[in-house]
């Protein structure tokens, strides 16, 4: 055998034929990662997909035929950042905010209806049995339902004067106090943990949601029985409407996510979460701005409002307007 | 390598990525987290005077305040300089898509929102236990809840946090690498024949072409040497290579050999290392 006479190396001539075009995307790039696609003229905006599309071309032929790994490992890195260079597009926060009120908060709700619907179903078997069951035993199922801090002054043993007062109680409320109301505010825990606790299957919130609807029905029940049925759906409603839609809605979210968990059929978990897992962060996100409006509402408006009848109006519109919001917005986009 | 991922790009290549390693993200989200504080003790003082100090009031403002500014700053710098902020950029990192595809608004609001739930919210209710767990035992959940989810990124291979998991991103360091030159292109003073190119694969060629990318340090000459020696023996090169052309030797070799490699490769028959002859 002779000494090989000349060397020719594949990916040598390779290198030499596609260089310079690297270099120019690699420079564009540079531009891109400092000041942003604006800082490209005409030009290189026209330049840039193509090369970004020829240096995925020599990434795949350098892998094939070049032994080189720095070479390969240069590629591969310009790949990637040309790849978020063009991809990676600056989105506008504002433009994103309006699309998701537009659109996107309602379109993953509706994806979601059938958990709307499990976690809808079961709070109103909570409601009924709460209702039922005070009717038998009051003393005895109020105490084992509802928890004492929630409870207050309002106990089996309360007049209907006592239920009354703290309806019409006048209290001094601004906007922060509404707004930090409902940072600390027992339902905000709730709602939160209802979301939350799907990571652990969808069982915990399932038994969270049963129990709001119970604690709900007793409260019910307590007034009904002086007589107070009416103004208490009104005190509760006005906001209660928004409130117990967001909790659905993360309690929905909650069960999806549990779902997830456990059913992810032929994907692995990750990937499941991955593809699903965005819709229920819209779910959970519009949730918990709807839990906001909820506190602005308990905190200025059912002040401002003592009569039951306008209650009621406000809570049958907000609702009107919640469920045609949820089921009818962006359905052409 | 353990911390290289690849994903497929929509053009259908697939690319290899490099995942930040926990301590690159604890020190972006340090920085981060130092400078929304900064903003939120200014906050903080503004409203501090606006209704007085140390009421309920305050301190409802005070919490709110501090968790728009947190949230509003990742989201905003996250959407505008797409899947970045400031201590993410300092240490070179991005939140892609676990997938390839475009980050969405939706999962850059998911990932920051989720950390609220994953970490502040019960942080909030283990700090503050004294003033509503009526006993010891309720402290417990927020506790579990809050070990579980910062265990979980130590749990699965991407370093994924719930909020990562739920949002389907994943963070990315991306350092940049220059392009080196490349070590055969040069004029070859040492000739091999065909038979003495037969020893080697291509792992041999990739350590040799490591040692080479390295220093010139007195050790790694040494090192050279030591390997120019064992290849003469091996290939029965006609002399012994003396330290000053151990490099040279080396590099040429190195040449040839890839040469080689590359063809047989081309033609169907890739050697991956010295040990090709056995195994086929």
């Amino acid at each position: 055998m002779p000494a090989t006479p000349e060397l020719t190396i594949r990916s040598v001539e390779f290198r030499r034929e596609r260089e310079s075009s690297w270099r120019e995307l690699e420079q564009l790039i540079e531009l891109v990662e400092s000041h942003g696609v604006s800082s490209l003229n005409s030009d290189e905006l026209e330049r840039f997909p193509l090369l970004y599309r020829s240096a995925l071309s020599s990434l795949s032929v350098a892998r094939a035929i070049a032994l080189d790994r720095a070479l390969v490992a240069y590629l591969d890195n310009l790949a990637v950042r040309a790849f978020l260079a063009m991809y990676g597009q600056p989105l506008d926060p504002l433009r994103a905010a309006s699309h998701f009120i537009r659109a996107g908060f309602p379109q993953a709700v509706r994806t979601l209806w059938r958990h709307v619907a499990i976690a809808l179903f079961v709070f109103l078997m909570g409601l009924a049995s709460g209702f039922l069951l005070l009717r038998s035993n009051e003393p005895y199922w109020f105490a084992m339902l509802v928890p004492s801090d929630l409870a207050g002054p309002r106990t089996p043993a309360s007049t209907a004067a006592d239920l009354h007062h703290v309806m019409v109680a006048p209290v001094a409320y601004n906007l922060v106090d509404a707004i930090g109301n409902a940072l600390f505010a027992h339902n905000t825990y709730v709602a939160l943990l209802v979301f939350g606790l799907g990571f652990l299957g969808g069982i915990p919130t399932i038994l969270l949601t049963l129990h709001q609807g119970l604690i709900l029905g007793a409260f019910l029940e307590l007034h009904v029985r002086h007589g107070l049925g009416l103004e208490f759906t009104g005190w509760v409603s006005i906001h209660g409407v928004t409130e117990i839609i967001a909790f659905l809605l993360f309690a929905a979210a909650g069960l999806r996510l549990g779902e997830i968990l456990i059913f992810s059929k032929d994907l692995s978990r990750v990937d499941a979460f991955a593809i699903n897992g965005p819709v229920v962060a819209k779910v959970a996100t519009g949730a918990g701005a709807m839990l906001l409006v909820a506190a602005v509402i308990e905190g200025y408006f059912r002040q401002a409002i003592q009569n039951t009848d306008w209650r009621l109006a406000i809570a049958s519109a907000t609702l009107v307007l919640w469920v045609g919001y949820l089921s009818l917005c962006g359905r052409r986009e | 390598m353990n911390n290289q991922r690849a994903i497929l790009v929509p053009e259908g290549v697939p690319l290899q990525i490099e995942r930040a390693e926990m301590s690159e993200r604890a020190t972006a989200f340090a920085i981060d987290f130092f400078i929304t504080d900064v903003v939120a003790i200014a906050l903080l003082l503004g409203i501090g005077f606006m209704f007085g100090a140390g009421n309920d009031v305050t301190i409802a403002a005070a919490l709110f305040a501090v968790f728009v500014v947190r949230n509003a700053y990742f989201v905003c710098f996250e959407l505008l300089w797409a899947g970045s902020t400031p201590g993410k950029r300092l240490l070179g990192l991005r939140v892609i898509d676990r997938r390839g595809g475009p980050l969405t608004p939706a999962a850059v609001v998911a990932r920051n929102l989720s950390r609220e739930v994953e970490t502040f919210f019960p942080l909030a209710l283990v700090l503050s236990a004294q003033s509503w767990a009526v006993s010891w035992w309720q402290v417990i959940p927020p506790a579990i809840w809050l070990i579980l989810t910062t265990l979980l990124p130590l749990s699965n291979r991407d370093n994924l946090r719930a909020g990562d998991l739920i949002g389907g991103t994943m963070v990315i360091a991306i350092p940049k690498k220059q392009l080196f030159e490349d070590l055969a292109r040069r004029a070859q003073s040492f000739q091999f024949s065909h038979d003495q190119l037969q020893h080697y694969g291509i792992h041999e060629l990739q350590v040799l072409e490591d040692v080479l990318r390295g220093t010139d340090s007195p050790s790694a000459k040494a090192l050279m040497t030591d390997i120019a020696a064992r290849i003469v023996r091996r290939i029965g090169w006609r002399s012994p290579v003396r330290t000053e052309e151990a490099r040279a030797f080396l590099t040429d070799f190195y040449a040839a050999q890839r040469s080689l490699l590359e063809r047989r490769k081309h033609l169907g028959e890739e050697r991956a290392d010295k040990h090709y002859r056995d195994s086929s």
